[in-house]
């Protein structure tokens, strides 16, 4: 996330600011996908998925004025993502359609498919939404987005080491979630 | 190791993948021997693994953007983003939000909460970007705010103060750009004569901002009615504001205002000044327009001081970043004009060369035919624009490129055109500028004691003496001391060049020519001791620069000096008749004396 930034990089971010849509409709196809990949593994439908990606550029875009330049542009879009998607996942129950109260089988010897798995229906609607926002944060972004701990750090604003007990902290969680 | 060494995180870390490796092995064999941390373990990767695992449903991603654009343009806070816009000078993105909004103002309400806002956001957008058109259904810019502004009722007494500050903003900028500049000038002083009502209420920034804007445009029109000292006044006035209110970039675009008034008032050094400091600014905020500007008013400074090459260096520099900002802009045909008269600058320094044939001589000729083609150029532009001035400007280089070609029938239906135009439009400026070419064609075809009268006499009665008053008279208008000197030195051969010369009143034009061009004198002289420094390297450049003329790297000096020489010259023929005549060199020197 500490790029080295070239003129050009610091033009496109001057475009970002000043709302300058050639620049958003960079940003939006350069992170776009991610945010995609992101909306259908946590949120679990298209059309939640989509209306995830959308709320994060308009949000994005009506509130660019907070955006400093002391950090990446990305860096900053990230931050935006990872509020709506934890607020998002941790208030599931405003999507009912996605819970489950039936039992399930949480062995672990049975393979199911991505969506289907019993182990991905207990994380996904019962154990995420119990995890605190940062430890929600920390974990798709090690887990999911595949960061380094140092951009980590400079995302969530934490130091390495805490990131690391953070995380340390969510899989403990939803290990003993799985266990009950 | 033991169960209980592989504390929480040691066995997190290890799934984690950042273990040093002899700390990974530890554990590895570990687990290798004991089932249940290696169901820990497991349980652990299957997490990770269902985590970080795309469902198998996962398509492609639906390109989202034509949605995402359209929700930002409706959300986007246009009026407020635009102000802002402006007022910091990104007229890059002030263009792309006005681009697309622009149906908000061809639809507007006038009863819409932020409608005069809007509309006079839109004005300034127009005048400050000099945009003749935006893709909107064909009509100009200047027609869709005419047609806008008209929707407002005319009683008023309803609306907010801000808003009658909005709608008399916009109704300035379009007397502005309808050449009304007093009309103009009225619109405008409502803004601060309103100010310490607007300044009743909490002092918000976008006031300031239209108490800035309103002082700068009134200096605006003052100075296209040649009320130079005013115009300096009012700008002035605005960048105090400007500054006060911290709008660095709004500041540094009124500089340049002031650097152009200083240059008019002949103070050529304070400009530069100016120009420098704005540039800085400017440069740093991408505002291509008025780094152009200031190239340009560089370029005309270079001008007057007689370096013609640097000059059109200059010009060709700011046509560049014209172009960035409209390829038809306006300013571009400004500058092209500028280069035509710079080419007949060239054309008349270079032609004692060739003909001493250190030249060739046709290279006289290919100057001439390229400014020609400029002016072509620039015509085109002013076609598209209502712009007399820029068209009167045209045909006024053309009349003096025909004039150095003797071709003074085609110099006369120019210089009569570019005339009309000024009287027209009650602009004095060209006006003057105009009368004084006509007088000069008079003296130059229909000198003393030929019975061959010109065609103007039908018009002007007196010939060259009634037009060169008619020039003083119009250039007396305006509070551009050059033009006014230059009209008095005029007049004053006028009165000379007849059969019985009124040498009393030549010296009184004289002597108020050389009062006024003291100070431009001064620096005329300075330039002159640069004359003498050896030539530089070769032209460069897409226009036509032939490789056997060198350019210059000083100046010739202004010409205005050489002119006023000629008419003492003239006067101590007239005094003492036995004097040597050497006014047909001095003739020869002041032919490229011009605006």
């Amino acid at each position: 996330m500490n790029d080295k930034r070239s003129a050009s990089d610091q033009e496109f971010v001057n475009g970002v600011r000043q709302r300058d849509e050639k620049s958003w409709e960079d940003l939006y196809y350069s992170f776009a996908p991610r945010l995609q990949r992101r909306g259908r593994r946590f949120l679990r439908t298209s059309d939640r998925a989509d209306d995830y990606v959308q709320n994060v550029f308009l949000r994005a875009w009506a509130t660019i004025d907070t955006f400093r330049g002391d950090s990446s542009i990305h860096t900053w879009l990230y931050r935006v993502a990872n509020n709506l998607l934890i607020d998002e996942i941790r208030h599931s129950d405003r999507h009912p359609q996605h819970r489950t109260d039936e039992p399930v089988d949480t062995s672990l010897h049975e393979v199911g498919t991505a969506d289907t798995s019993p182990v991905v229906q207990i994380l996904l609607d019962q154990l995420l939404p119990l995890l605190k926002p940062k430890e929600l944060e920390v974990l798709i972004l090690r887990v999911f987005d595949e960061l380094t701990w140092t951009e980590i750090a400079e995302i969530t604003d934490t130091p390495e080491t805490t990131c690391r007990d953070i995380y340390a902290r969510s899989l403990k969680t939803l290990r003993e979630g799985l266990s009950r | 190791m033991k169960c209980y060494e592989i504390n929480k995180y040691r066995l997190y870390d290890y799934v984690d993948g950042i273990l040093e490796a002899p700390e990974a092995e530890k554990i590895a064999r570990h687990l290798a021997s004991c089932v249940e941390c290696r169901n820990e373990e497991r349980i652990l990767r299957s997490i990770v693994f269902e985590i970080s695992r795309l469902p198998a449903t996962a398509e492609a991603g639906t390109d989202l953007w034509p949605s995402i654009q359209a929700r930002m343009q409706e959300s986007e806070p246009f009026v407020s983003l635009l102000a802002e816009s402006l007022a910091r000078r990104q007229l890059s993105i002030a263009t792309t939000l006005v681009s697309r909004n622009i149906f908000r103002i061809a639809d507007l309400d006038p009863g819409d909460e932020n409608a005069a806002a809007l509309l006079s956001y839109f004005a300034q957008w127009m005048h400050l970007t000099g945009s003749a058109h935006i893709e909107f259904a064909g009509f100009s810019n200047l027609t869709l705010l005419k047609s806008t502004y008209r929707k407002f009722p005319e009683n008023r007494r309803h609306l907010r103060l801000i808003d009658c500050v909005h709608l008399r903003l916009a109704a300035g900028f379009v007397a502005l750009h309808t050449e009304q500049y007093d009309a103009a000038i009225r619109h405008f002083l409502f803004v601060p004569a309103s100010e310490a009502d607007l300044f009743a209420r909490d002092a918000q920034n976008e006031d300031a901002d239209l108490l800035a804007v309103a002082l700068h445009a009134a200096g605006h029109a003052y100075r296209r009615k040649g009320e130079y000292k005013t115009a300096l006044s009012r700008t002035e006035e605005a960048i105090n504001i400007a500054i006060h209110h911290n709008r660095p970039e709004m500041a540094a675009g009124f500089l340049v205002s002031k650097g152009w008034l200083l240059f008019q008032l002949d103070r050529p050094s304070e400009a530069e000044v100016l120009f420098d400091r704005a540039e800085q600014v400017l440069e740093a905020n991408g505002d291509h327009l008025s780094v152009g500007n200031i190239k340009s008013a560089v370029a005309r400074i270079r001008q007057r001081q007689g370096m013609y090459d640097e000059a059109v260096d200059l010009q060709l520099t700011a046509i560049n970043r014209y172009e960035k900002c409209d390829r038809r802009h306006g300013n571009i045909a400004r500058s092209l004009v500028n280069i035509a008269l710079l080419q007949r600058f060239i054309s008349l320094r270079e032609l004692p060369n060739a003909q001493a044939g250190r030249v060739k001589a046709d290279v006289i000729d290919a100057f001439r035919q390229e400014a020609f083609c400029n002016l072509e150029k620039a015509e085109a532009i002013y076609a598209s624009r209502q712009d007399y001035r820029g068209r009167g400007n045209v045909r006024l280089v053309r009349a003096f490129i025909h004039m150095d070609q003797q071709r003074y029938e085609e110099a006369l239906m120019e210089a009569r055109e570019s005339c009309n135009l000024g009287k027209q439009n009650r602009d004095y400026v060209l006006t003057a500028r105009s009368l004084i070419l006509l007088s000069r064609l008079e003296n130059l075809k229909n000198p003393p004691g030929n019975s061959h009268g010109l065609q103007t006499q039908d018009l002007y009665p007196g010939g060259a003496r009634r037009l060169a008053q008619d020039a003083v008279e119009a250039a007396e208008r305006t509070q551009d001391q050059r033009l006014i000197a230059h009209s008095y030195i005029w007049l004053g051969v006028a009165l000379l060049e007849t059969c019985l010369p009124d040498v009393a009143e030549a010296q009184e034009c004289y002597a108020k020519a050389s009062a006024l061009l003291a100070r431009s004198l001064f620096q005329n002289d300075a330039a002159r001791e640069m004359r003498a420094l050896p030539v530089e390297s070769p032209f460069q450049g897409g226009l036509f620069r032939p490789r056997h003329v060198q350019r210059r790297r000083a100046g010739v000096g202004d010409w205005i000096g050489d002119e006023l020489k000629l008419l003492e010259t003239k006067l101590n023929i007239n005094r003492q008749p036995d004097a040597p005549d050497n006014s047909a060199d001095i003739q020869s020197a002041v032919s490229g004396g011009n605006q």
